[in-house]
């Protein structure tokens, strides 16, 4: 099977942010920038399924020049080739936005399956997959636990995580759209024979112009859901101690907890 | 007796065919030895290995040591066949009437026959123990019960008897007696190749060869240009057959299925599916072929079960060495596959932080300056505390911390620790990742090389051994001493530089768990027990100890994460520690002691335990003038 | 323009999902921001006891398309029935609970009808700079503030907890049908499983009570269950409980157990190891008890008391207990 595996760019999970001097998104300078999590697994997963079925994994990713290493770490996993969706018009897109970027990348690759994570460590929006298959009109799946692909590729059984610690198991037809949620599976490590073979995998970049795109329909200028600004939430300092006798700091602590965490 | 010519005849044939079938067995063997990949140098220091062949073979050190029954019984038979050598030799030339040990012995020669007599007695109930022990003992008995190696047991024991009959002053069926002799030692040869007593020829040469140290391992040519330009030649651990070198093939083939290994092995012993046996086998099966090593020899599963802790290697009576297949085994996942690695989280975050906690840099700065740990200078300062990642970043073990450098200052110790420090590479070695360990080694190397270090003390045995062990074969141009503060804590104490307070320990039953890269490793066994000793403790020794000491499971990074679910090894050894009836469990090492907290009341590190039994400095002033 | 916000909402065995009481609460507060109606929107078939639930609520109406079509849910047949409808009459702003089945859905909605997506807002104002969604970002290290331009409707989930049901506004609604035509599943539902038979998915619990070795004495866990009970959590525990065979492994938080993120976490004599912090530092509110004032687990709480637990824990116990009587 060919498979196309999209993957996010994002900040280290311990990475200390800074707010930008704009105040509309991160300072970026000095940050470490790894793959996301959630699509770690999905390329393990694509990876495995194409050990399976004698196929191919080609990488998707759009963002700036730092993306191309999260890319080449991919490659350096298995993946055969990759493509880098780099232009600046691609940048600053919603969810619906990227998503038709992508769709429009993928769509004539002759694919069989997409499969990416279901949610990105920074925006955290889990839609850009959904609305990617809406764009390919390819049916999805969200928080997929489990895959089997089933009748040579022309069907897969799915498990989807429900809430309440239940899964759903569903079959639907290919292609499709898969969107992993992290831990079905355990990712593999990028072995230096890997990454030397990396080495002289290729990367493409292409432009909207490639994809047949008018400009105005990504990124920033495609998008309808914009940024004003971000700050780090109140009160996220240390404890506040609460003094007293046992009596006396139980019930200031509930009446904290109801008052103003409000969580009971 | 005398010969007829046809019985002569006869017996040369024999002695011909005996010989043939046997060099005809023995080919594919040399050919399966052949066939390996080349090897380190396995001839150098001579002495040592001579001697160390003298003490294994000939006093079978290792034998009686690690079962001391039926090691004795092997003792005695062993001993049996080196006495009967000349009169195997002598039995074959009597036809030709060509009086062997008369020339020898001369008017000694009765005596010599009774000599012999008595250790024929001692081989046979040798023998007779070690059949009955593995054949009717079934609970200490080695399986699968190999019916070839019972045959030559019984061989063996004919012979014996054979022998006792024929010296006897009135001999049964004399001329049919002798043949039946002659005929079991014709026989012997071919019987062999195919039973675990091919041990007898290959032990000693596996022996021999054996690594000096163990887990000596050979560090891999890893530079980028040079495995560019090889292309697919280079060896990046085992990934198929075709990468086993021509020891591990000897290995393979020198097992003599004692079981000791695996009875040895933590994973093993705590229910996990790792064998340690069970792949030196599967390593023998595999020699047929060139499948790939990872599924043929040992499974992703067992592999990751390993904790690197050395108790199957260094029990081994014949030489064996297991950790080199458990290491090909590791950088084949870690360099060539990636696939199945328990790991990888661990290699990811030392990769990206420089340590497993993936704390940052200014986190040590701010344990540096909160505990005013003073920074090594050169040409001043005399020992590099290394600090290493658990005692850095762990805030559990800032106690072990903080009662070294207190301990430190009341001995007057001269001592500072490096601005900054990455982790010693030590798990990424051993999770197969050489080329993460080469670069953090060689980044270390560097930066105790520019303060010119030349002592480093460290309280962490994985460091230790790294840094003691392996960075010198890096680089040749590093040399420093390196000690664990269990030694340094015992020369203060030695040097009376450490006032104690021996009430501090009266009546507090402590126990001590070895630490395998301390003890096993670097056979740092007695300076602990020194310490707790001097302290004023009494130590209750586990079953379990020193060179037979029980992982704790943290090997094989297990202290950052646990791997398995089941069958823990950590809690196989709190079990026991539990039962050993101590109050305080004493660890000299910061990931035994994550790993072993809470197994009983206290669990503290040695350091700690002696900072309660010293006085501080003005306590101690204060007794000294009054 | 007048918004017209409809809340889509969720419901199982004839109750509605916790979530999507949530969301009818933030549906009423967005009528009101934005100057306009609320209108909730039922899906399935056989939802007679939801659809009569909703009718006691302040809200234009109760819109409900009934087929069996609709019995499981299947992004096909949802989005197929809510597109033909939002075509039909043009609400604002379409509201879900950031659940994991409306998570799966939504945005290919908000995709399919030309409209925008907000997913898992924490709150909302109207201002100077229009309509602005407050959400987490990274984790909730971060929130940022957007704000949505084009054609409507907006799309938008809010997070569990992040709106009070209790707030709700009582009044009443009237029943009204919407066109199910277009419920077309495009999944084959084989069946649901649990994940596993005797785990205990802490995953799951929006208040965990998680107990250290600080408790000393495994006989002590009653005080915790106690208090576990009051508060209708699930307890959890750090390593050294796990192995001294306290309770049993499916509890165990941290970097060889069980990561948690809980509305509420209540940390009882953990000291706080790295291990442990690993598989809860997202927890929402962090409250923690113990004894050593020096404790790590202090640096990442919201509440602290430092004192002796088996004093505390019972106080606290009787304190919520009668927190809730008097709610």
């Amino acid at each position: 099977m060919k498979i196309a595996v999209c993957i996010k760019q994002v900040p280290d999970s311990e990475a200390r942010l800074r707010v930008a001097a704009d105040r509309r998104w991160i300072d970026e300078e000095d940050l470490r920038f790894v793959v996301n999590e959630s699509d770690e697994y999905a390329l393990e997963e694509a990876l495995q399924i194409a050990e399976h079925t004698d196929g191919e994994v080609v990488v998707f990713s759009l963002g700036p020049e730092r993306v191309r290493e999260a890319l080449r770490k991919c490659l350096a996993l298995g993946a055969s080739r990759a493509v880098h969706l780099a232009d600046e018009a691609f940048a600053g897109g919603d969810a619906i936005a990227t998503g038709r970027a992508l769709a429009a990348a993928i769509q004539n690759g002759g694919f069989d399956l997409v499969v990416t994570g279901s949610q990105s460590d920074d925006v955290g929006f889990g839609a850009t997959g959904s609305i990617l298959a809406g764009h390919l009109d390819w049916p999805h799946v969200w928080l997929v636990m489990g895959v089997e692909i089933e009748e040579g590729g022309a069907s897969a059984k799915v498990t989807r995580e429900m809430e309440s610690g239940m899964n759903e198991v569903i079959r639907l037809r290919l292609p499709a759209v898969l969107e992993i949620q992290a831990g079905l599976n355990k990712p593999r490590y990028a072995s230096l024979k890997g990454i030397m073979q990396a080495k002289r995998k290729e990367i493409a970049t292409v432009a909207p112009s490639d994809l047949g795109l008018d400009p105005s329909v990504v990124g920033a200028a495609g998008s309808r859901v914009e940024t004003l600004s971000v700050a780090f939430p109140e009160s996220s300092g240390g404890a506040e101690m609460i003094e007293g006798d046992a009596a006396t700091a139980a019930g200031v602590l509930v009446e904290r907890l109801r008052k103003e965490a409000r969580v009971l | 007796m005398t010969f007829a010519v046809w019985e002569k005849i006869l017996l040369l044939v024999l002695v011909a065919g005996s010989t043939g079938l046997f060099l005809q067995g023995l080919r594919p063997k040399i050919d399966h030895v052949r066939a390996g990949r080349a090897d380190r140098v396995r001839t150098d220091r001579l002495n040592s290995r001579i001697l160390r062949v003298i003490k294994e073979v000939v006093f079978q050190t290792r034998v009686v040591g690690g079962r001391p029954v039926a090691g004795l019984l092997h003792a005695m038979v062993f001993a049996g066949f080196a006495f009967f050598a000349l009169e195997t030799a002598d039995h074959f030339l009597e036809p030709f009437e060509i009086p062997l040990l008369a020339a020898i012995f001369g008017g000694a020669l009765p005596l010599f026959k009774d000599f012999l007599a008595v250790v024929a007695i001692m081989v046979a109930i040798g023998i007779v123990g070690l059949a009955f022990r593995r054949f009717v003992l079934v609970k200490v008995s080695p399986d699968p019960k190999s019916y070839s190696s019972g045959i030559v047991a019984l061989m063996i024991l004919l012979l014996m008897l054979t022998y006792l009959n024929g010296v006897a002053v009135e001999p049964l069926y004399e001329r049919a007696n002798w043949w039946l002799h002659a005929l079991l030692i014709i026989a012997f040869p071919p019987m062999i190749l195919g039973s675990k007593h091919f041990h007898i020829l290959l032990a000693p040469i596996a022996i021999f060869l054996r690594t000096h140290e163990l887990g000596e391992y050979l560090p891999l040519e890893l530079d980028e240009e040079v495995l560019m330009a090889a292309e697919e030649e280079i060896s990046l651990g085992l990934e198929t057959m075709a990468d086993v070198p021509w020891k591990m093939r000897l290995d393979f083939l020198s097992c003599v299925e004692c079981k000791r290994c695996t009875d040895q092995c933590p994973a093993a012993g705590s229910g996990q599916e790792l064998d340690p046996r069970a792949f030196i086998l599967a390593g023998r099966a595999a020699l047929e072929g060139d499948g790939a090593v990872i599924g043929n020899v040992i499974t992703e599963t067992a592999l990751g079960q390993c904790t690197s802790c050395g108790a199957c290697e260094s029990i081994c009576p014949v030489g064996i060495e297991h950790l080199q297949v458990l290491m090909g085994a590791k950088r084949a996942q870690a360099l060539a596959s990636g696939k199945g690695m328990v790991a990888g989280d661990f290699l990811e975050s030392v990769e990206r932080y420089g340590n497993p906690f993936k704390a940052t840099g200014s986190a040590r700065q701010k344990l540096i300056e909160e505990l005013g740990i003073p920074i090594y200078q050169p040409g001043k300062t005399e020992y590099l505390l290394w600090l290493g990642c658990v005692w850095t970043y762990n805030e559990d073990a800032r106690g072990s911390l903080v009662a070294t450098i207190e301990l430190f200052a009341q001995a007057g110790v001269s001592y500072g620790v490096l601005e900054s420090e990455s982790c010693s590479g030590h798990h990424s070695r051993r999770q197969g990742e050489e080329l993460q360990f080469q670069t953090l080694a060689k980044d270390n190397i560097e930066r105790l090389q520019q303060q010119n270090v030349a002592k480093v003390v460290t309280g962490c045995p994985h460091c230790f051994h790294s840094i003691r062990r392996e960075y010198p074969t890096l680089d040749e141009s590093f040399s420093v001493e390196t000690v664990h503060h269990s030694e340094l804590l015992l020369e203060l104490l030695e040097q009376g530089k450490i006032q104690l307070d021996r009430r501090a320990g009266h009546g507090r039953k402590v126990t001590f768990h070895d630490p395998c890269y301390l003890g096993r490793y670097e056979k740092v066994f007695e300076a602990p027990r020194q310490v707790i000793r001097r302290a004023g403790f009494d130590l209750l020794e586990l079953p379990r100890r020193r060179e037979r000491s029980f992982c704790c499971g943290g090997g094989n990074a297990g202290f950052m994460s646990q791997h398995e679910e089941q069958n823990r090894v950590d809690l196989e050894r709190k079990r026991e520690i539990r039962e050993s009836g101590a109050e305080v469990l004493v660890t000299a090492c910061p990931e035994c002691k994550m790993m072993l907290d809470a197994a009983v009341e206290e669990t503290v590190d040695l350091a700690e335990l002696l900072a309660k039994a010293a006085r501080s400095p003005t306590e101690a002033s204060l007794s000294g003038q009054g | 323009m007048p918004g017209k916000i409809w809340i889509v909402v969720q419901h199982r065995d004839g109750k509605l999902h916790r979530m999507s009481r949530e969301a009818v609460v933030a549906g009423q507060k967005l009528a009101a921001a934005v100057g306009g109606t609320a209108q909730a929107v039922v899906l399935g078939h056989g939802v007679e006891p939801v659809v009569e639930a909703l009718t006691h609520y302040e809200l234009d109406a109760v819109l409900v398309a009934e087929a069996e079509a609709l019995v499981d849910y299947t992004p096909g047949a949802y989005i197929g029935v809510l597109a033909a409808a939002v075509a039909e009459r043009s609400p604002t702003h379409l509201v879900f609970g950031h659940s994991y089945q409306n998570v799966d859905y939504m945005a290919r909605l908000a995709q399919a009808v030309g409209g925008s997506l907000v997913s898992e807002v924490v709150g909302f104002e109207q201002g100077d700079e229009g309509l602005v969604w407050r959400r987490p970002i990274f984790g909730g290290k971060l929130q940022s503030r957007l704000r949505v331009s084009g054609p409507a409707p907006v799309v938008v989930s809010v997070q569990s907890g992040a709106f009070s049901a209790d707030e709700a506004v009582a009044g009443s609604a009237e029943r009204q049908s919407l066109d199910s035509a277009a419920a077309v599943p495009d999944r084959e539902i084989l069946g649901v499983e649990e994940v596993s038979g005797e785990h205990v998915d802490l995953t799951a619990a929006e208040i965990v009570v998680a107990v250290g070795r600080g408790l000393g004495d495994p006989q002590k866990m009653g005080i915790i269950e106690d208090l576990a009970a009051a508060l209708g959590a699930e307890i959890g525990a750090s390593r050294p409980v796990i192995d001294s065979g306290w309770l049993p492994r499916d509890r165990q938080i941290g970097s060889s157990g069980q990561t948690v993120a809980p509305k509420l976490y209540l940390a009882v004599g953990v000291s706080g190891a790295i291990q442990h912090l690993v598989g809860m530092k997202g927890a929402g509110t962090i409250v923690a008890i113990n004894k050593d004032a020096g404790a790590p687990i202090f640096a990442i709480a919201d509440y602290g008391i430092v004192g002796d637990l088996h004093e505390i824990v019972p106080a606290l116990t009787a304190a919520v207990r009668e927190a809730k009587a008097g709610s």
